[in-house]
């Protein structure tokens, strides 16, 4: 048995009262349809492990990202947290304002508090009585060109959420409060789009409209998947300073997920990165851009197209080898180790990385990694 | 600003129903299903309007108005093609010649009409009803008149047709009333010997006899008082029960011979039918209604004078043609039939395949959206339906239907449309699903979960809008087959007893060796069926176009 070296605490949760968002050993399988066969045969059911225990905590206020490359399951994350997928196994807690805390506990007495600072373990609350959490949590998706119903104007799509949790009492209300939107995601004069339809839009405009729908309902926590990667160049910077404007008027909280670090660095507070369905390395942007401790962390980081024309002629070496892994086959032990670069320097850890999984340690305040790399000393 | 969006909104619907118009119109099949739609539709609303809602007792199977007119005779129209024929004539006669002797305390009401025969053919008969008899009472009796037809030929003979003693129940009828009873003044019982005897006195020749054709016996005949001399007296009795028989053909005909038919039987040679030759004869006939009160007192005969004994007699000579489409072999106006076949073969098809598309609509819907052993379940259902054959259940079950509601037609309509239903979802129900399985993948959708919208509000809100138009044009699609299956049913011997146009064809079936040379009968309701199918085919594949872009061809 290897043991933990003293003084590199396996990460843990700590609930203190800055945090709006807990999220400890998240796990989110996919069963795979097995043929009858299969069944005859007794062989296992087989999953696709997209999240696979994964733990990190939000501070209010803060924009947290989480990057890795497509299929690692960060959207997976996202969508687990706010109930659009099942999970499979782990906690989410997640700190409701107030008034949301006192109307969730006085209707509903069995909701499952956990904790002096009123949080909420939103992951065991049966998905009937989720709905008033939805005001507070809310999602920007990816693609502004499917998360439009083409078939209503842009008014109808506003308007949904308040219909569906029964705001404005009026119809002259609920038209006020669209316009208002509209007018917060700088879509004026409002009237010029109220009665169109999605197609007669732009794609940046189409995105404003989707953070406008995030909005209507007075978020404090949204997770925003991938906002900008669909959009044309030119609009990203636009709609990123509309987000990052939002979360300062309105006291926002985010859960960006991205698959390019470079946006993070833009952006992020904190930054966690994911491989196969588990974090790798977590802590302050800037720190774990400018250190990369972990193999893949430095392999993704040096993949970033440097804008210095002076290189532009150089052939850069990205240190990774080999394809990503199936999640339905994860390999045993570290489960980067087939890629690993750093294990070939290092073969004495060969044993430890093909059969043990390395914990999330804080290597330094704040900035967490799991390699045995770093266990070693 | 409600009401913008309200307004906006109806704005929305009524240009997306303009455009849909205007684009199906702006193709040729669209431009032809549009008029023949608006055609149908509108025959049809007229026809549901006009008619009476019980047309199948009170006209179409009422045997009071299939007598009244001639079997199996083509349409009016036919005698401008040049097919000799006889003319239907309808009289209402309520203008009398009266005759008052009070000496013999006799009134007589006298009707007459002429009808002009130009071709030669006959008229299939007479027909005389009185309405709304007057009740005379005298006393404690009411009394009715005597009504006898008179009919002088062309060819100078004048003879009594009918006679009628009317009668009343005593007590039935408050006196001095208008009787609602119709009365029948040329049933067969009523018919006189006069007018046939006249007829043959003018026809025999010189020495009294007849023309014969049997090789050993004669008939002698006595011409000064009409009287058969010879071989016996049933002879005579013989052919006046030709006479009641076909009595047109006598009174619209010039005989030229009497045939006689003997059988030997045990030992002799008997007689077993008289009948005679006749032709028709050409020209005009004036035909009599007398009605007469006798022996009545003096007061009441002048009260008599002033009310008249009928309100209105109705004389009807049956001509060889009839209508606008003619008739069938029970003599039943084909275009009334027809007409109603407009509403029922458009309600037959709309109910069918609305109620089709709206089980399908949800059954797919909730197979799609819900998945897991709701879908598995349905998906069953609608494979063991779709591989059970249709016709042969159809069949068994309306037969059943048939014996055992055999009193209630609209039972066993509903029964045969109940089958097309049920059997009728599972193919939309499979596209449904298709198209619902694709849609809940969209993004929108976990949008619209992710602001806690309900699954109700995601079916009703995103997902059926997007296959309604698609629903749209295979009910249009299907409208044609209920109808066909419903006249098909109806060929097969499935009689519910509406006449629908399948039901007039499978009557026509049903009289093949006539119905083959009665075109009139058959083609009609052949080709109304082809054309309100021909419709909903173009109008559907107008819509298809519409609903799956990717069918336009420019």
């Amino acid at each position: 048995m290897i043991r933990l070296s003293e003084g590199m605490p396996e990460h843990s949760l700590k609930l203190d009262k800055k945090s709006i968002l807990y999220v400890e050993n998240l796990k989110t399988w996919f069963p795979v349809r097995r043929s009858i066969i299969d069944v005859v045969r007794r062989k296992p059911r087989l999953y696709i492990r997209a999240v696979d225990g994964v733990s990190f905590d939000i501070k209010e206020g803060e924009v947290f990202a989480l990057a890795g490359e497509s299929g690692c399951g960060k959207t997976t994350t996202g969508k687990a947290i706010l109930r659009l997928v099942e999970l499979t196994d782990g906690k989410v807690i997640y700190r409701p304002s107030k008034h949301l805390f006192e109307e969730l506990t006085s209707t509903n007495p069995s909701i499952p508090v956990v904790d002096k600072y009123m949080g909420i373990e939103i992951s065991r609350v049966p998905a009937k009585n989720f709905k008033p959490l939805r005001t507070e949590m809310q999602i920007i998706f990816q693609d502004p060109y499917g998360s439009l119903n083409p078939r209503l104007t842009i008014y109808e799509v506003l308007e949904e959420p308040l219909v569906i949790h029964e705001i404005g009492s009026t119809k002259d209300e609920r038209a006020e409060l669209v316009s208002r939107a509209l007018e917060m995601v700088k879509l004026t004069p409002p009237e010029e789009f109220l009665y169109r339809y999605p197609h007669m839009i732009s794609g940046g405009q189409r995105q404003r409209v989707v953070i406008a729908r995030a909005l209507m309902l007075r978020p404090r926590f949204i997770v925003a998947d991938e906002p900008v990667s669909m959009l044309d160049v030119s609009i990203r910077a636009e709609i990123l300073s509309l987000m990052m404007d939002l979360k300062k008027q309105l006291g926002l909280t985010y859960l960006f997920i991205t698959h390019d670090l470079a946006l993070a660095r833009y952006i992020a507070d904190r930054l966690a990165v994911m491989y196969l369905g588990k974090i790798v390395e977590l802590g302050d942007t800037m720190r774990v851009i400018e250190n990369p401790l972990h193999p893949y962390t430095k392999a993704l980081i040096s993949a970033i197209p440097e804008p210095d024309p002076r290189n532009r002629l150089k052939i850069r070496d990205v240190p990774i080898k080999g394809e990503v892994p199936s999640a339905l086959m994860i390999p045993p032990g570290c489960r980067f180790h087939t890629r690993c670069v750093a294990l070939e320097r290092s073969p004495e850890l060969m044993e430890l990385c093909t059969k043990k999984e390395p914990p999330l340690i804080e290597v330094e305040p704040g900035h967490y990694v799991a390699c045995w790399l770093y266990c070693k000393k | 600003m409600s009401k913008q969006v309200k307004s906006s909104r109806l704005k929305a619907l009524a240009t997306s129903l303009k455009d849909a118009l205007s684009e199906t119109w702006r193709q040729g099949a669209g431009k032809a299903s549009l008029i023949l739609m608006a055609v149908l539709v509108a025959v049809a609303i007229y026809a549901a309007v006009a008619m009476p809602p019980n047309f199948r007792d009170a006209v179409w199977d009422n045997l009071e108005v299939q007598g009244e007119n001639p079997s199996l005779a083509p349409p009016e129209w036919v005698k401008y093609l040049g097919v000799p024929h006889a003319p239907h004539v309808i009289a209402s006669l309520d203008k009398s010649i009266d005759r008052l002797d009070l000496e013999n305390q006799i009134y007589e009401f006298n009707y007459t009409i002429t009808y002009s025969l130009e071709h030669e053919v006959f008229p299939q008969g007479i027909i005389a009803k009185g309405y709304e008899l007057l009740v005379v009472a005298v006393g404690n009796y009411t009394i009715g008149p005597r009504c006898r037809i008179f009919i002088s030929r062309p060819d100078g003979v004048t003879g009594l047709y009918t006679d009628t003693s009317v009668t009343l129940a005593a007590g039935t009828e408050s006196a001095w009333s208008r009787s609602s009873i119709i009365v029948k003044l040329s049933e067969p019982e009523a018919i006189k010997s006069d007018l046939l005897y006249k007829i043959i006195i003018r026809y025999a020749n010189e020495s009294g006899l007849l023309l014969l054709k049997d090789r050993t016996y004669y008939i002698k005949f006595n011409t000064t008082n009409g009287t058969f001399l010879e071989p016996v007296g049933n002879v005579a009795s013989m052919l006046f029960e030709d006479f009641t028989l076909k009595p047109s053909k006598y009174i619209f005909g010039k005989v030229s011979n009497i045939n006689a038919s003997y059988e030997f039987m045990r030992g002799q040679w008997s007689l077993q039918r008289v009948a005679a030759s006749v032709e028709p004869l050409v020209g005009s006939y004036n035909i009599t209604i007398s009605c007469r009160y006798t022996a009545l007192p003096q007061a009441t005969l002048s009260r008599i004078q002033d009310l008249k004994p009928f309100n209105s007699i109705k004389l009807i000579v049956k001509g060889s043609v009839y209508g606008f489409m003619g008739t069938d072999a029970n003599g039943r106006d084909l275009a009334l039939g027809l007409l109603y076949g407009f509403p029922l073969a458009i309600a037959i098809g709309f109910f069918v395949a609305g109620l089709t598309s709206l089980i399908g609509l949800i059954a797919g819907v909730v197979s799609g959206y819900y998945g897991g052993i709701v879908d598995e379940i349905i998906q069953r259902i609608v494979d063991v339906m779709g591989n059970i054959p249709l016709l042969p259940i159809l069949i068994i079950i309306a037969m059943a239907l048939m014996v055992t509601y055999a009193e209630a037609p609209l039972v066993v309509l509903m029964g045969i449309l109940t089958v097309l239903i049920v059997f009728g979802w599972g193919g939309l129900a499979i596209i449904v699903r298709a198209m619902t399985l694709s849609i809940k993948e969209e993004p929108y959708i976990e949008a619209a979960k992710a602001l806690g919208s309900s699954n109700r509000r995601i079916i009703f809100k995103h997902i059926i809008p997007q296959v309604i138009p698609y629903v749209v044009a295979s009910l249009v699609f299907s409208v044609p087959g209920a109808i066909l299956t419903e006249a098909g049913l109806s060929v097969l011997g499935i009689r519910h007893g509406y006449p629908t146009w399948g039901a007039i064809l499978s009557e026509a079936y049903r009289y093949m060796r006539v119905a083959m040379e009665a075109l009139w009968w058959v083609l009609p309701p052949g080709i109304l069926i082809s054309i309100t199918s021909l419709t909903f085919v173009l109008l559907g594949m107008a819509l298809e176009k519409l609903v799956e872009p990717r069918l336009r061809t420019a």
